[in-house]
Parts: C-alpha cells; structure tokens; sequence
C-alpha cells in the first residue's frame, strides 16, 4: 500500500534487526494486555488524609463499629474496611504506609473474609411476629388506620406487598368521615424490588427509593428478575430517588437473606440483620421475594497474612491467597488490620486482587462478553 | 545559539547522508502503521464493549502518541526528502474491507439517531474523511 525508501545495503541487516524486535515487543505486548484483559487486577485504595470519592474502598470502621476515618487503631483493635469485586481471585496483595508520626509495630495483619456486607452485620432482636396494623378496605382501597388517622395504601399492590388480603376488615364510604385522612401514602413494603419505565428500584424506607445501576449488580445483589414488581407512576411519585445502587452496595433494609447452614432467615432492619421466627410472616415474606442466600460457613472462613515492613520505613505489606474463600455468597470482602501490639495510624491503604488464570475465568470472561455484546445489540 | 544549530545541522546532515534517519523513517512508518491499526482494533472493541479497554488503558494518551510521532515523521520525511504516498488499489481487497468496517462502525455509532439526521451524518462523515485524505495523503500536494 505504501512505498519506503530503499537504504543502503550496510543498514539492510540493522533495519531487519529492529523490524524483528518492534514485532517481538509488539508480540509480547500484545500477549500481555490480552492477560490483563482476560485475568484483571482489581484495585483499591482509602487515603484517610483525604475523605473523598476517590477513595475506592469503604468506609472503614473500627471493631465497635465506629467511624475511623482517621486511620487509627489502638491496640487490640482494629480497622475494618470492605471491597466488592465479583470473580473468581486467587491472591491479594494489601499495602499500606502509616503516619510519619506513628509509632512502626513489630506485629500485625489483616485478615480476609468473604459474603455479603449485610451478613456480616450484628443479629438484632428477633422478629417474632408479623408486623401488626389496623387495615380496612373500603371500596377496594385499603387503609391503615393508626392514632385515629387513616393513612391510604397508594395501591392494591402496595398493600398486598405487606400484608395479606384476609388482614383487611371491610367497612363502608362513611367509615371514612368517622376518622381524619392523612394526606400521605403508604407504599410498597421497604425492601421491595419494582419496576418502571427502564429502571428497577428497591424501596429503602417508606419515603426513599433508590435505582438499581444495571442488571449485574442485581443479580450479583442476590436479587432476582422475577421478584421485580411492575409498578406505576402514580406508585413510584409517593418516593424520593436516591443514589444509585451499584456493586458494594450493603443490601438495604428490608431485604430477607437465608444461611443455608443453619436454616435461618433473616432480614436486615436499621443496621442489624435480625432472625425471622414466626413462620406466618416467614411464609409471607418467602412468597413474596426470594431470600438472598448466605452462608454462615463460608463467611466465618478467613484468610490472614502478617504484613511486613517494605524498603521505605513507613509501609507494609502482604500477600494472601484467598481462594479457599468460597464464592457464590457474596462479593464483598471484608478486611480487618488487627492484631498491632500497639496504637498506629494508617495514612493510605492500597488492596489488588489478582484474577485466578484459569480456564473457568477464561469461560467466565467470555461467557460475560457474550451477555455485554448481546445486551448491546440488543439496546440498539 | 547559532554555533548550536549549526553542530545541531551538522549532525542531521550527516546522519541523513550516512542513511540513519532514513533507516528511523521507515521504522516509524511502519510502526505508526501497526500504532494506527491497533488503535481502530481497540476503539472498535471499545465501542461494541464500553470500558471493556479503557478499564485498562487510555485511548485518548495512545491517539496522543500516535498523532505526535505521526508529526515527528512528518518532519523527518522532509528532512530525508521522502514524500508519503499511500496508493489505494481499488483491487485489493484490504481498501474494501477498511471501507466497509469504517461504514459499519459509522452506522453502529448513529444508530440512536433520528433516522432523518443519518444521511447528513453520513454526508459530513465522509466528507471530512476526503477532506483530511487530500490534505494529508494526495499526491499533487504543494505546501504542508
């Protein structure tokens, strides 16, 4: 297609030469981008000098469960932080540098487990019974009625995600001037999945809702298509639109999860995931939403590697091999620095996971092509 | 200064005569040709995969090299007094192909458009793309 000038014959061999190796190179590079593309490391970080969303990891917190965005762990305790990440890893590489002011350790680690965030919450008190209220229908519009105040179900549906249809009592149009009407709704019950327009949401409180970002991060939620609810317009204007749901999202509340270990259902209630033990409103809550599955067995499994002082004063690093933590009950590691044998403070916090090369992530990996190439298209 | 370009003249004189620079030019030509080609592979996985590349590597900073060594090249070109003529042989069935593939991205790129508007897209396409041919690659060109 192109013509080049002709060199003189001495540089022949050297032009042939350098051709030879820009294709080797290019080879080589092309293998190894091919490697990055079909087994990626996943990276993450947290500077705790910087609070900002740039900061990939979660929030973390210390073992009671307070803020320590400060990076601060006091001996015996530790600093709590979380990744989400779906595929199949084999190790992962934590590097962190402390404080300049901190005090260096002789000990301490970080230690690896894998779930759901909301399985790794506190038990709460248990549900003992089905949630009580006073509903009425009247004329096929359903009512509660608490403090002598009816508040109106904004529909059938809403109300039937809730409770029963045997649970309302029938009464009449003048039941209705008896009592004040509130001007606000009752909508779907908080953890419900419904549908409008192109968006799927999870009703997180009885006034906020929140998008779902794409298929994936339902599905890779636990969640599933078929619980998703149609819902119309008039349902979804009584909610406020919230951040978007995307992957590292802990589950919110109202959300029903099963530890197939112990046979226990649970759902997650203002920061605590709490046992479910009447069966009335377990049967309930199972026809309506598939449980998330868990597994308490595979959650208690952890992974711990000492991390060991670098070539600069300051930072420390490990290596653990994590594939032993089972896969299939959730995508968010948990990681936990403890064990230090005295006070620290951590400045920047850096964790890569490194994709098993294998045949199954190669499968895996093109299995996921697929679906991107056929969505796409499929949007066109 | 002018002692400075004169040793800086020197050397360029005398590496082009001892045929290293042409040596350099071909080298670059045929590596922007494989820069180029790999970088089209990529925005076209790109553009059938989002994020698919760019999770891992900036396409924008690969167009930037590409585009300085391509006026690196340039440079040298009229330096080593070589003019770069790309000859498209209706026959060979590479032209084709890179004409069909460009129409085919074209039209995956458009397809959310009102379908009114794809002709006048089409049209501007097309027409910038002749534009920069004449510019950069037709033979009769007088001045750069």
């Amino acid at each position: 297609m192109f013509h080049l000038p002709i060199l003189p014959s001495r540089l022949q061999t050297v032009y042939q030469g350098i051709r030879i190796l820009l294709y080797l190179s290019l080879f080589i590079g092309i293998t190894l981008f091919a490697l990055k593309l079909f087994f990626p490391t996943f990276s993450f970080k947290y500077n705790f000098r910087v609070s900002n969303s740039r900061n990939t990891l979660s929030a973390p917190y210390s073992e009671k469960r307070t803020p320590a965005n400060n990076g601060k762990i006091i001996s015996s305790g530790a600093l709590i932080t979380s990744a989400s990440v779906s595929g199949t890893f084999s190790s992962l590489t934590a590097h962190l540098t402390l404080e300049k002011k901190s005090a260096l350790p002789e000990n301490f680690s970080v230690v690896i487990r894998r779930s759901y965030q909301s399985f790794f919450l506190p038990t709460g008190m248990p549900i003992t019974s089905f949630p009580e209220e006073t509903i009425y229908k009247i004329a096929d519009t359903y009512y509660a009625l608490k403090d002598n105040t009816l508040y109106l179900f904004v529909s059938p549906s809403a109300f039937l995600s809730r409770y029963t249809e045997s649970m309302a009592h029938e009464e009449n149009e003048s039941f209705l001037t008896a009592h004040t009407l509130s001007e606000e709704f009752i909508g779907y019950r908080v953890g419900s999945l419904v549908s409008f327009a192109d968006g799927v949401f999870i009703i997180t409180s009885e006034t906020d809702m929140r998008p779902i970002g794409n298929a994936e991060t339902l599905l890779t939620l636990g969640y599933r298509f078929e619980d998703v609810l149609p819902a119309s317009e008039e349902e979804i204007g009584i909610y406020k639109r919230g951040r978007i749901i995307l992957l590292g999202a802990i589950h919110p509340d109202g959300t029903l999860l099963f530890d197939q270990d112990t046979n226990t259902y649970y759902l997650i209630d203002k920061g605590f995931k709490r046992p479910i033990e009447d069966s009335v409103y377990l049967n309930f809550l199972k026809e309506k939403q598939m449980p998330v599955l868990v597994s308490s067995f595979a959650s208690a499994k952890q992974v711990s590697c000492a991390l060991r002082p670098g070539l600069l004063g300051q930072s420390f690093s490990c290596d653990a091999s994590i594939d032993t933590l089972t896969s299939g009950f959730g995508n968010d590691f948990i990681l936990s620095i403890q064990d230090n044998d005295i006070d620290i403070e951590l400045q920047t916090l850096d964790v890569s996971f490194k994709t098993k090369q294998s045949k199954d992530t190669i499968l895996l990996t093109l299995s996921q092509i697929k679906q991107r190439l056929i969505s796409r298209l499929g949007a066109l | 200064m002018s002692q400075i370009n004169q040793k800086w003249m020197q050397s360029i004189i005398h590496y082009k005569e001892n045929g290293v620079l042409t040596l350099l030019y071909n080298l670059l030509i045929e590596f922007l040709f494989i820069g180029y080609l790999g970088f089209l592979s990529l925005l076209s996985i790109e553009m059938m995969l989002p994020l698919f590349i760019t999770a891992h590597i900036s396409l924008t900073k690969l167009f930037i090299i590409l585009f300085l060594l391509s006026f690196f090249t340039l440079v040298l070109g009229r330096i080593v007094e070589q003019d770069f003529k790309i000859r498209l042989q209706k026959k060979n069935p590479l032209v084709w192909i890179g004409f069909f593939f460009t129409l085919c991205m074209f039209l995956l790129s458009t397809l959310r458009f009102p379908l009114s508007t794809i002709p006048f897209l089409l049209l501007a396409f097309f027409s910038i793309l002749w534009l920069l041919w004449k510019i950069f690659f037709c033979e009769d060109q007088t001045s750069f």
